[in-house]
């Protein structure tokens, strides 16, 4: 059953403002749901988890292994303690790229198409201690293959692209990968908030995404990691609450997950980023990714051949996402002059400066969707749309 | 070149406010790279280009159209005319500093910084020494009323 974006409208105080937020694929707005669960820690029960015997204290530590819990279940984990709490996806990321164990001359295979989250950390590797770094055309897996050569330790891949809103098979990568012995690593960002994740039939080893994105609030998010593999990673940020025991010349390792969750955690944060996937489950994956489809449908049909569309043509292989440019106008000014008319969008290299200096495109402008975007709202975009196009000629 | 403009009017208003301190600030590095002859980094231009189209485009589109269109040319009219305007204010307030008239010595054109000419600008100065009566208009002085004030 399709959903009601009206209804869900409701749950989202701030869009009773006279505004069409399109920015979705940077931070995702909060139903009241999430903002109450955050104000009820402050108001009901502000205190440390697992630190302090006060009811406080308690309270917090109970709702924390909730949201740990719900979490899990959300991506389909094995257990709770497979979910590592971290402040977004980029931390999750760096924390495999730091504890992985990588030697010099181990190789990493990215795709071409990566957000810096994933591209900065590895290159600092390369400059730090000489790890090899190669490159497969994003969503083609014959290259995939090919590139995938012996010496290669991590396949380290974006699942949606944030700059055309497309998805590659990771199924597939992790099978091909895991035959050749090889780990994957996912940055899940721009897919966890649309599209279902079963961690357990992707068969990947690491995955990464943040809450911000899929209606939690700002500085949270999780890697997920298969136990076995979580237990060979060596130690991230190290401090308060990683560790058992200590002496003044060795400590005691804590148990998985808290080992790599280092000093006071957010947890009005975590709180609400467990709200927030009760929410997004109560409204179905597959609804959100109906709706988002239906609008990025309006938006294609009433801009086809106006506008230079990135990632193609084709709505249904990136529903959350439409990039684009038009001939004449910089993509910062679409922005720019799209705000005065109270749509918000997001213009520039979306941080993928390698995709758009190699394809020597200069930036684009991104209009990201979510579910409770309507098709109102993409008939008001088009319309503006097709005043700044005329702009320019 | 519209940073030109920018800069003295977000130092004015960077008095007052911290957002507008912060884009003089980003004006003035545009106008030091400008005038070095580099390409300005922070698209200052583009931003306040954009913004005035989108407000334009609101009421009229081929307003709109003009500006966005010949926003460069138009960029280098209004520096042209406030670098004008500024060497003219230097003169004239060196001229007022210098000869109590905007316009230069024996002047008795009008002053901004003197509007009501070169009398009153003597009775300000008789004010300032206190050593000349001052004869201003008023309806009950009737020596003054007799031919109007300033006549």
């Amino acid at each position: 059953m399709g959903l009601n974006p009206e209804k869900i409208r409701k749950d989202f105080e701030i869009l009773s403002k006279d505004i069409v937020y399109f920015d979705n694929a940077c931070m995702s707005l909060k139903p009241r749901q999430v903002v109450g669960k955050i104000n009820e820690y402050y108001r009901e029960y502000t205190g440390c988890a697992g630190r302090s015997e006060h009811r406080f204290s308690k309270g917090v530590e109970e709702e924390v292994h909730k949201s740990r819990n719900k979490i899990a279940k959300f991506f389909n984990a094995r257990k709770s303690s497979e979910i590592v709490f971290t402040r977004n996806t980029t931390e999750g990321i760096n924390l495999v790229a730091s504890s992985f164990g990588l030697k010099k001359n181990d190789a990493v295979l990215l795709s071409d198409k990566e957000h810096n989250s994933n591209l900065i950390p590895w290159l600092n590797l390369k400059k730090k201690i000489g790890i090899k770094i190669k490159f497969f055309k994003f969503g083609d897996i014959a290259d995939f293959e090919k590139k995938l050569s012996g010496g290669t330790r991590l396949v380290s891949a974006v699942h949606t692209s944030n700059l055309d809103g497309t998805s590659q098979d990771i199924r597939e990568i992790s099978k091909i990968a895991h035959k050749k012995g090889a780990k994957v690593l996912v940055d899940a960002a721009q897919s966890a908030p649309h599209k279902e994740i079963d961690v357990r039939k992707l068969d990947v080893d690491f995955l990464s995404c943040s809450g911000h994105k899929m209606l939690g609030p700002t500085g949270t998010g999780i890697l997920y990691g298969k136990f076995e593999e979580l237990s060979k990673l060596s130690q991230f940020i190290s401090g308060g609450e990683t560790v058992k025991d200590s002496n003044y010349d060795s400590f005691v390792i804590e148990d998985i997950p808290a080992r790599f969750e280092a000093g006071l955690l957010d947890y009005s944060g975590i709180i609400g980023f467990g709200e927030a996937v009760d929410y997004l489950k109560k409204i179905g994956m597959n609804s959100i990714q109906k709706q988002e489809l239906s609008v990025n449908r309006i938006l294609t049909e009433k801009l086809s051949g106006k506008v230079d569309i990135l990632g193609g043509k084709n709505p249904e292989s990136k529903p959350g996402i439409f990039s684009f440019n038009v001939k004449g106008i910089d993509a910062k000014e679409i922005a720019g002059i799209l705000n005065s008319a109270g749509i918000m969008i997001r213009a520039g290299f979306h941080c993928c400066h390698s995709w758009f200096n190699a394809h020597k495109i200069n930036g684009s402008a991104r209009a990201s969707l979510y579910f409770y975007n309507t098709g109102e709202e993409a008939e008001r975009f088009a319309e503006e749309m097709l005043k700044i196009i005329k702009l320019a000629k | 070149m519209i940073c030109i403009i920018a800069l003295p009017v977000f130092l004015i208003l960077g008095i007052f406010s911290l957002k507008y301190r912060m884009l003089a600030k980003e004006s003035f590095e545009c106008v030091f790279r400008t005038i070095t002859f580099r390409k300005c980094h922070s698209k200052l231009d583009q931003r306040i280009k954009s913004r005035v189209t989108g407000h334009i485009l609101k009421y009229h589109p081929g307003a709109a159209r003009f500006f966005f269109k010949n926003f460069g040319i138009l960029s280098w009219i209004f520096t042209v005319l406030m670098v004008v305007s500024f060497v003219y204010s230097a003169i004239g307030i060196y001229n007022y500093a210098a000869y109590g008239n905007c316009n230069g010595p024996g002047s008795t054109a009008f002053c901004i910084f003197n509007p009501a000419g070169n009398e009153a600008s003597g009775r300000i100065n008789a004010l300032a020494n206190c050593t000349e009566p001052i004869n201003t208009y008023s309806p009950l002085n009737k020596s003054a009323t007799e031919n109007g004030p300033e006549s």
